[in-house]
């Protein structure tokens, strides 16, 4: 296992998400659990990176950790050049604010706001002026500039999906992290969510990093990871989905 | 702007506000009652030809009310402090969600101390609106069912507005404060996670406090056939208080505990009662918020019935020791001219007479203060002396 050195991703605009040598242990009546153990990984900025794995294995774990919302037991996390240990709740929310941004499977956005609120959330709680035309541009990438005044419960679940994926760009984080962000849609829906995500890191230079259980929503991503018992056993770079779900089929035997 | 996100929260969710604003509103309404009668009493008893008896009889009218609005105020605290606890609780993943895009603890405490704010702002509003309105009528109907004699004149409104709108407030910033602290510790990740189960695990000062009322209670029921009556008068309005702040502080463990044992018979039947026994047992912050309230209503309220009635027993009782007269003398009666007896007293004029609950407080009650009957018997025939 390669070691990165600190200096290195600190400085190196290139790299969005560096972990170093980072284990994950919970403390349970039953024993100690090992959630993750020793990962080293580097995700470069503008890539798209899947992560996959069988249940337990560790993937929403490392997730939580690579985004400082869980404390690594040992190792380092640097997210955009910052080092997440010693942060304060505080400041991690502040990098959170200007580094970090986040989808997940559902309930997403806050009901009483509209879509245009939605997106401009972050800049607000941030004190920052909010230009209109930004949040609107933003919903626009998104293909929701149109039902900008619909407040979620007004919206189907893609639609949603696609409004939060515009508040995390209109912050410009370093990183979108994306928590099986299809796992709630059906297929056309997913589809189009999948094609926004690819299409932001292809054509914007977005860094996204996803959890997912789905070798077709993986398919979308630059580069797969394969997770099984806290550790990384495999990677697969432009796979279909075909070749995803063989891999997968492989390390669950 | 977190300002604004209350706002807009309570205007599109509003129903799980409904009960802290009725609430406030009429502990609003009493207080400004309660100032504004005061108020009346005040400037009243300073015009000339009032009675100490009159000027006596409107200061205890205005400390009943007074005791009402402190009550009021007191259960409004409760259900506020319900409410925010409920609406914490069901919103949790919301909460996270707000942490994690950026939201700091302190902006999520003013979200929900500004949310409180919003509906006091609305409950004083409407509360001080509805007791300019009340006052004339409540002062009409002190007159029209005789309480008192005298023309009351309400004071100027702003008066009552300026007593009733901080108190208002502050009971609602009080009430919410506890909920805006747990809701300053949701985690972010919070927003990742389908369900979590809620701990039954007491704080430190809520074992503190609620172990100090425990004592109180403990040492009250064990010198209670010691204390003096008006003291046990006393304990009785404020113990029930102390009750119930100790059931609120055991809460997340007691109530649920109940509930499930309540629904138990229930829940061998019917699947319904089972899902219902079952929530209520782990998602513990849902029952101890919905039965704070009620057990507050119901314990004041039982407990000021009870005293009340004690308290009119106390008082027909010392009536009727006081009035009790061995011998009463009507004048004018047919048998007032009978023979004298040997005792000195005409026989036909005298008779035993045991008086009916309520004669005396009728009497007393009546201008110039002396019993009908002993002036009666003052204006007996000399010669009947």
């Amino acid at each position: 296992m390669t070691t990165i050195a600190p200096d290195q991703a600190a400085t190196d605009s290139r790299i969005a998400v560096a972990l170093d040598g980072v284990t994950r242990t919970y403390r349970s009546k039953a024993g100690d659990v090992h959630a993750l153990r020793g990962i080293t990984h580097v995700f470069p900025t503008g890539s798209f990176t899947a992560i996959m794995g069988p249940s337990g294995s560790g993937k929403s774990t490392l997730l939580q950790v690579a985004a400082g919302l869980d404390r690594a037991t040992q190792g380092q996390v640097l997210v955009a050049g910052t080092p997440l240990a010693g942060l304060s709740e505080t400041d991690l929310t502040r990098l959170r604010r200007t580094s970090m941004g986040f989808v997940f499977q559902a309930y997403n956005l806050l009901d009483a706001l509209t879509a245009f609120d939605n997106v401009a959330l972050p800049a607000r709680l941030a004190g920052q002026r909010v230009a209109r035309a930004e949040v609107l541009a933003a919903l626009a990438r998104v293909g929701m500039q149109d039902l900008a005044r619909r407040r979620p419960p007004e919206l189907s679940g893609g639609q949603q999906q696609r409004v939060a994926l515009a508040r995390a760009l209109h912050s410009r984080p370093a990183v979108l992290f994306a928590d099986e962000p299809t796992g709630a849609l059906d297929r056309t829906s997913g589809r189009q969510v999948l094609e926004v995500l690819r299409s932001l890191s292809d054509q914007h230079g977005q860094t996204i990093v996803m959890v997912t259980h789905d070798p077709l929503a993986a398919s979308y991503a630059h580069s797969v990871l394969f997770l099984a018992d806290g550790q990384i056993v495999g990677r697969v770079d432009h796979a279909d989905a075909g070749q995803i779900a063989a891999t997968m089929n492989e390390l669950e035997r | 702007m977190i300002l604004a996100l209350s706002r807009q929260t309570v205007r599109q969710t509003w129903r799980p506000y409904a009960g802290a604003f009725v609430a406030l509103a009429c502990g609003v309404v009493l207080i400004a009652l309660t100032v504004n009668l005061i108020g009346a009493v005040e400037a009243t008893s300073h015009v000339a030809g009032v009675s100490s008896a009159d000027r006596t009889q409107l200061a205890d009218l205005s400390s009943m009310f007074g005791f009402m609005a402190a009550i009021s105020l007191f259960m409004a605290m409760f259900v506020v402090a319900s409410t925010f606890g409920f609406v914490v609780a069901t919103r949790r993943r919301e909460l996270g969600m707000l942490r994690l895009i950026g939201a700091t603890p302190r902006q999520v405490r003013r979200l929900i101390l500004g949310e409180s704010g919003v509906v006091a702002l609305a409950a004083t509003v409407v509360g001080c609106a509805a007791a300019t309105l009340l006052t004339p009528a409540a002062l009409w109907l002190l007159r029209d069912r005789g309480v008192t004699s005298l023309d009351l004149h309400a004071p100027a409104p702003w008066i009552a507005w300026s007593i009733a709108v901080p108190c208002g407030a502050g009971v609602a910033l009080l009430g919410s404060w506890r909920a805006s602290r747990r809701a300053a510790k949701t985690s972010p990740v919070a927003a990742l996670q389908e369900a979590g189960l809620e701990r039954r695990r007491l704080t430190f000062w809520q074992s503190v406090i609620g172990g100090l009322c425990v004592a109180i209670v403990g040492t009250v029921l064990v010198l209670s056939t010691r204390i003096e009556p008006l003291f046990a008068l006393i304990v009785s309005i404020l113990l029930p208080e102390v009750i119930v702040i100790g059931c609120v502080c055991f809460g997340g463990i007691l109530f649920p505990f109940l509930a499930s044992r309540l629904a138990a018979p229930f829940a061998r039947r019917h699947v319904s009662a089972r899902l219902a026994r079952d929530h209520v047992r782990t998602a513990v912050r849902t029952p101890a918020a919905l039965a704070a309230p009620i057990v507050a209503i119901s314990s004041i309220a039982g407990a000021l019935i009870l005293a009340l009635s004690f308290t009119a027993d106390w008082t027909t009782a010392l009536d009727r020791e006081q009035l009790r007269a061995p011998l009463v003398v009507e004048a004018g009666s047919r048998a007032a001219g009978g023979r004298r007896g040997s005792d000195g007293l005409r026989r036909g004029c005298t008779h035993h007479r045991s008086r009916a609950p309520g004669a005396g407080r009728r009497d007393r009650g009546r201008r110039g203060g002396r019993p009908r009957d002993n002036r009666r018997c003052s204006r007996a025939p000399r010669g009947a002396r």
